[in-house]
């Protein structure tokens, strides 16, 4: 079952690919993630329930993007265990992650910039189907959660404006169906105006049911759109708790201000 | 005025065989960064093996061409495939690598077809056609033909399938690529193998216009990958603008200093690139230091 | 001290002593062909040599050592046959000429690298070889015959055996120079160069001559590879210098090893002897050559020199044993200052000039604005802290400052002077040092080497000493190392001076790089990140190294991100966000400062609840 034969049967394949409603839940068990001979990431864990929103909050050099790169499998993970609706992810290829239902928002967006934006949103459905009714439906449900978007659907997405870019990466994200979304640093560059649109598109998919897993520097968009949060600090888990008890900790503020 | 348009035409069908060449090496280029200086004798291979399908094959001209792009391009998927440990990684080893494969391929075509070349019987004859007082030889019309056609399905092929747009999409990111599920190695090495497709075609076509010979793509090769560079490496519009200014460029150094046209041919190309690195049509990706 | 400059792979008299007479006897065991085909070997020894120094020191692709060879032996054979001058006159003008050529083709290398260059310099390599083919000056297709053979004191140099002798004392001579080259100053700087142009040029080294001497170097190889094949073969056509053997030398530098002279050679001997073995079967040669570099470039990029240490290091592997034998000791704290003088003289003449003013800087890339309007003033002697959440423009503020982006808009003045759009190594000897967030250490040179680089403060041009006054060079090696053990000592990094950075522990080599920018002796030093990735021990050794840094009289601004390394280092705190200054006070005044940490929250409702008061510790 190889990303090919489901290019070129298109449709068929693509309704067995469809992951559908089935609930998964993502579990993280003892994950370590080194660089060279840096510990980035040691030895942590936390579940994500279906239908739940998770944040992974901390300050800078915390570790919370290597741990979302190595869910992906986009770095090496040097220890854990990794398992998503019973799939255990450490055996899958990073590009294969995608087929399992697990959406990627990276960091710093990474859209496509030469090509446009409706490119970028069909690439999204790779791994499902291309120019077939189910991209055209997904497509439909992006441009309507995105107005915008769709008016620009014929530009090139590298001359679109942060914000709009990363309206891009999260439909591109959603355009596979996934049932869980990874979002790394949404948030980043953007102004806080459209730092709440971001707010209110999260919010929406939560509504929708979808899982979340938000790694976010900015506090107060994490405590908003997550009902838990996880607080890592040298690459470790240092708190876990309900956003609401989060939000009024001290403790989360000193770790958050680097102090 | 008329020595000028005829010089020219003159140097629009070789033009179009460096914008083919352009084409195939900035394809590679742009997908995974690996410069082909085997590009050059796939072209060669490419040359023979359209060639003797041809000739001595007796097969129609044109089926011989799609054969020997069949051929080539299962070379430069095995190319691809050993050089692969050192994509996006090593810039230099990759070059010398390649550099090696033209070495091999040289040596093959020695133990193939002898070290002496073979003319190419020109496929469509009859006498040069006259506009205007300018004569144009049909084989010429042929040539700029095909290659019009062969950019239109390169085009085609990137702005409309799915394999196309995962192509460009891991060009410009090859991370956000694997996480939306596309398959890199594989892309890359489809990207490789009509890259080697694109120089069999351009050999295939020099053929009836030079001599083809085992060495014959040192000359064409560099004054393609100078296409490309003039061209600024990395875009189709530049590769095919970069192989006319070329051919041009090396129609009418050959008319004002016959010999010598090629030496004046690369001192101007490096007096160009070196006041425009970029590339006449600039993409920003040159001297990262 | 003399036991200093002992190199570690500094060759014994003995070992000396043993080619000496290997060569002195070669000639007595071989036959009138077998001493040709030596002789040939020679040649193109020198020929790699040179090749070497380009691509495998300096990192400059070379593809044009087939045309300095050929530009050489041609200005040779036109002088004494066309011209009627004697053979050394015209050998001296051709070694000036291919000197010539060779900095002509490295103006490219000004603009262009990696492939582009390989591309040019074939391309001119390729022109080259058209100019011998047409010119009539030159022979065209049957070249020139009849050189006259080389006078030498009533030597009869047309025997291969005697001639044998020449080559083989300009060869040893050619490579102890390209050896003493590599292993003092000019041969490090030009690997630093190779392994990272960017941290070369932060430290001082003069990039563009650097680029523009390495192909001269290469070039003046060529020549006399060039001379010797026309005093040897006495008939040179254009042949001998095409593309297939540009390949073929290209071929014995990487099977060779091409970061190692000695491999060069080796790779040249060893192919021209195999070539000659396969005369009968030039084919299967050139397809055995093709796929011997494939699979070393694959499998051994190091090519023959670089397998033993590869042996080496599997073997470690395998038996367990690891670089952290020994610890990082205590860095030794510089004097304070007034003691050693060093910067900051300042302080004592009442000079009351900023050390740093950057006024209204702004820096775009495309449409992005990284950063807008930035101010601020670094006074003498101050350790300044810049903070900020991720992407407010911290990093490019610093390579604003150190010369690695132009400004967009506004000025920077170190010292009281205007620097701003000024290349990065004029900026290191305007007293300048810095540190890279990801580590900008030259991987393939000892930690020594990276220290020796830095401490060596000389100018390119200085390197008409290695031609004129190779004692003065020797002089200057001698008084480095002095340095450079001192430096080592103070950072306590004696136990890893010969090792290579990449293979010892992030900690040590953070160390190494702070270490590296104080060789340079600056007045102002930006540190980029530098607790990124240590642990809580180390973290106090580096603070405690920064303090002394600055007691020593140097200015320090360190972006961090560990807020408690910060408060405890820093007087003052400058607080980007955006682009843009937020804050700027003592650290208490920044951290309690409304905008700042609704910045790092992302919340102003938050940012109105209390501190937390915990204690400052790190």
């Amino acid at each position: 079952m190889n990303a090919d034969t489901t290019a070129r049967d298109g449709e068929k394949t693509a309704e067995r690919i469809e992951p559908g409603p089935a609930p998964a839940t993502l579990t993280v068990e003892d994950l370590s993630v080194h660089y060279g001979g840096v510990c980035a990431v040691n030895s942590i864990g936390f579940t994500v329930e279906p239908g739940q929103s998770v944040g992974i909050i901390g300050a800078n050099g915390a570790g919370k993007t290597s741990t979302l790169k190595a869910l992906m499998g986009l770095v090496p993970r040097s220890a854990g265990r990794v398992t998503f609706g019973g799939v255990d992810l450490t055996k899958v290829k990073a590009r294969e992650i995608v087929r399992h239902g697990i959406g990627y928002v990276p960091e710093g967006r990474h859209v496509f910039p030469g090509l446009t934006v409706e490119k970028n949103l069909m690439l999204g459905a790779y791994a499902r189907a291309w120019r077939g009714a189910g991209t055209r439906e997904s497509l439909a449900e992006v441009y309507e959660l995105f107005p915008v978007l769709g008016e620009m659907r014929g530009r090139l997405a590298g001359a679109l404006s942060g914000g709009q870019q990363q309206m891009l990466a999260v439909g591109r994200a959603l355009m596979a169906r996934p049932r869980l979304i990874l979002l790394d640093e949404p948030s980043m560059g953007l102004s806080p105006k459209l730092v709440e649109g971001i707010l209110a598109v999260l919010l929406r998919l939560r509504e929708e049911g979808l899982s979340l897993l938000l790694v976010e520097q900015n506090a107060k968009l994490t405590f908003e759109a997550t009902s838990d949060c996880v607080v890592m600090e040298n690459g470790e888990v240092a708190m876990v708790g309900t956003s609401r008890d989060l939000r009024d900790d001290v403790q989360v503020r000193r770790i958050y201000l680097g102090l | 005025m008329q020595v000028f348009l005829q010089t020219l035409i003159g140097g629009l069908s070789l033009g179009a065989i460096y914008a083919l060449v352009a084409m195939g090496f900035s394809l590679v280029y742009r997908t995974m960064g690996l410069v082909n200086f085997a590009h050059a004798d796939v072209l060669m291979i490419g040359a023979y093996a359209a060639s003797t399908f041809y000739m001595s094959t007796r097969l129609p001209f044109a089926l011989a061409m799609v054969l020997a792009i069949a051929v080539t391009g299962l070379i430069g998927l095995f190319i691809e495939r050993v050089l692969r440990p050192l994509e996006n990684k090593d810039f230099t080893l990759m070059l010398i690598g390649t550099i090696g494969f033209g070495m091999v391929l040289q040596a093959v075509a020695v133990l193939i077809w002898g070290a002496t070349g073979r003319a190419v019987r020109t496929p469509v004859g009859g006498a040069p056609l006259e506009f205007f007082g300018l004569r144009v030889r049909t084989y010429d019309l042929v040539v700029l033909a095909i290659a019009a056609a062969a950019v239109f399905l390169l085009v085609a092929f990137l702005q409309r399938t799915k394999m196309g747009a995962a192509m460009q999409a891991v060009a410009m990111d090859h991370e956000a690529a694997t996480a939306v599920g596309i398959h890199v190695g594989r892309s890359n090495a489809i990207a490789f193998a009509l890259g080697a497709g694109l120089a069999a075609l351009a050999g295939g076509l020099v053929g009836p216009l030079l001599y083809v010979n085992p060495t014959m793509g040192g000359t064409i090769g560099i004054k393609g990958f100078a296409a490309a560079m003039l061209g600024g490496c990395g875009n189709i519009p530049g590769a095919i603008a970069g192989g006319f200014a070329i051919g041009v460029l090396d129609s009418f150094a050959a008319g004002h200093f016959q010999g010598y046209s090629e030496l004046v041919v690369f001192l101007v190309f490096t007096v160009v690139i070196m006041i425009r690195p970029t590339g006449l049509f600039g993409e920003t990706t040159v001297s990262r230091a | 001290m003399s036991t200093l400059l002992r190199h570690r792979n500094a060759p014994r008299l003995g070992t000396v002593a043993g080619f000496v007479l290997i060569a002195w006897l070669l000639p007595y065991t071989l036959g009138g062909y077998a001493i040709h085909v030596v002789d040939v070997a020679l040649v193109f020894a020198l020929l790699a040599i040179g090749m070497g120094l380009a691509m495998g020191i300096a990192g400059q692709i070379n593809l044009a050592q087939i045309a300095f060879f050929g530009v050489s032996a041609y200005t040779t054979a036109i002088l004494t046959t066309h011209n009627g001058l004697g053979f050394w006159p015209a050998a001296a003008v051709a070694l000036l000429a291919s000197a010539l050529i060779g900095l002509l083709v490295g103006v490219p290398a000004l603009r262009m690298q990696s492939h582009y260059l390989g591309i040019v310099t074939l391309g001119l390599a390729l022109g080259f070889i058209n100019w011998t083919t047409n010119a009539e000056i030159a022979g065209g297709a049957e070249g020139i015959s009849a050189i006259p053979v080389p006078p030498m004191f009533g030597v009869d140099l047309s025997s291969e055996y005697l001639y044998y002798y020449l080559e083989v004392v300009v060869f040893a001579l050619a490579l102890a120079f390209a050896l003493f080259v590599v292993r003092t100053g000019l041969g490090r700087r030009l690997m630093a160069m190779r392994d990272d142009p960017l941290a070369a040029g932060a430290v001082g080294a003069e990039i563009p001559l650097l680029r523009m001497t390495a192909f001269m170097l290469s070039s003046v190889f060529g020549g006399l590879a060039g001379v010797l094949y026309a005093g040897l073969i006495r008939y040179i056509a254009p042949d001998t210098f095409n593309i297939a053997n540009m390949f073929l030398l290209l071929a014995m530098v990487v099977i060779g090893g091409r970061q190692s002279l000695v491999g060069c050679v080796v790779g040249a001997v060893g192919l021209t002897l195999i070539r000659e073995q396969l005369v009968d079967y030039p084919t299967y040669a050139q397809l055995g050559f093709g796929i011997v570099v494939v699979l070393m470039v694959v499998f051994a990029p190091t090519g023959l020199a670089g397998v033993p240490t590869r042996l080496k290091a599997l073997l470690d592997r395998r038996l367990g044993r690891t670089a952290e034998r020994s610890v990082l000791r205590e860095f030794r704290p510089y004097e304070a200052a007034g003691d050693q003088g060093v910067g900051d003289q300042g302080r004592e003449t009442g000079d009351s000039r900023p050390m740093l003013e950057i006024s209204g800087v702004a820096k775009q890339f495309r449409g992005l604005k990284a950063l807008r309007d930035v101010s601020l003033t670094v006074e003498r002697g101050e350790i300044r802290g810049i903070v900020g959440p991720n992407g407010s423009g911290k990093t490019t503020l610093f390579n604003i400052v150190s010369g690695f982006y132009r400004p967009s808009g506004g000025r920077v003045l170190i010292d009281g002077h205007v620097v701003s759009g000024s290349r990065p190594y004029r900026l290191s000897r305007h007293g300048l040092a810095r540190t890279f967030q990801n580590l900008r250490l030259f991987g393939e040179l000892s930690v020594r080497d990276n220290l020796l680089v830095a401490l060596d403060r000389s100018r390119t041009y200085a390197i008409w000493k290695y031609a004129l006054w190779p004692v003065g060079v020797w002089r200057q090696e001698r008084r480095l190392h002095r340095q450079a053990d001192d430096l080592l000592d103070r950072f306590g990094l004696t136990e890893f001076a010969a090792a290579r950075p990449g293979s010892l522990p992030y900690g040590i080599q953070r160390r190494i790089e702070i270490a590296r920018a104080m060789a340079g002796a600056p007045r102002l030093l930006l540190l980029d990140e530098p607790a990124a990735g240590l642990n809580g021990e180390e973290v106090r050794q580096l603070s405690e190294i920064v303090r002394s840094i600055r007691g020593s009289g140097v200015t320090v601004v360190l972006i961090e991100h560990n807020m408690g390394l910060v408060m405890s280092l820093c007087e003052r705190v400058t607080v980007l966000a955006n682009g843009s200054v937020i804050a700027e006070g003592t650290p208490a005044e920044v951290v309690a400062d409304h905008a700042v940490i609704e910045a790092y929250l992302g919340d102003s409702a938050m940012a109105d609840m209390p501190l937390p008061t915990t204690e400052v510790t790190s």
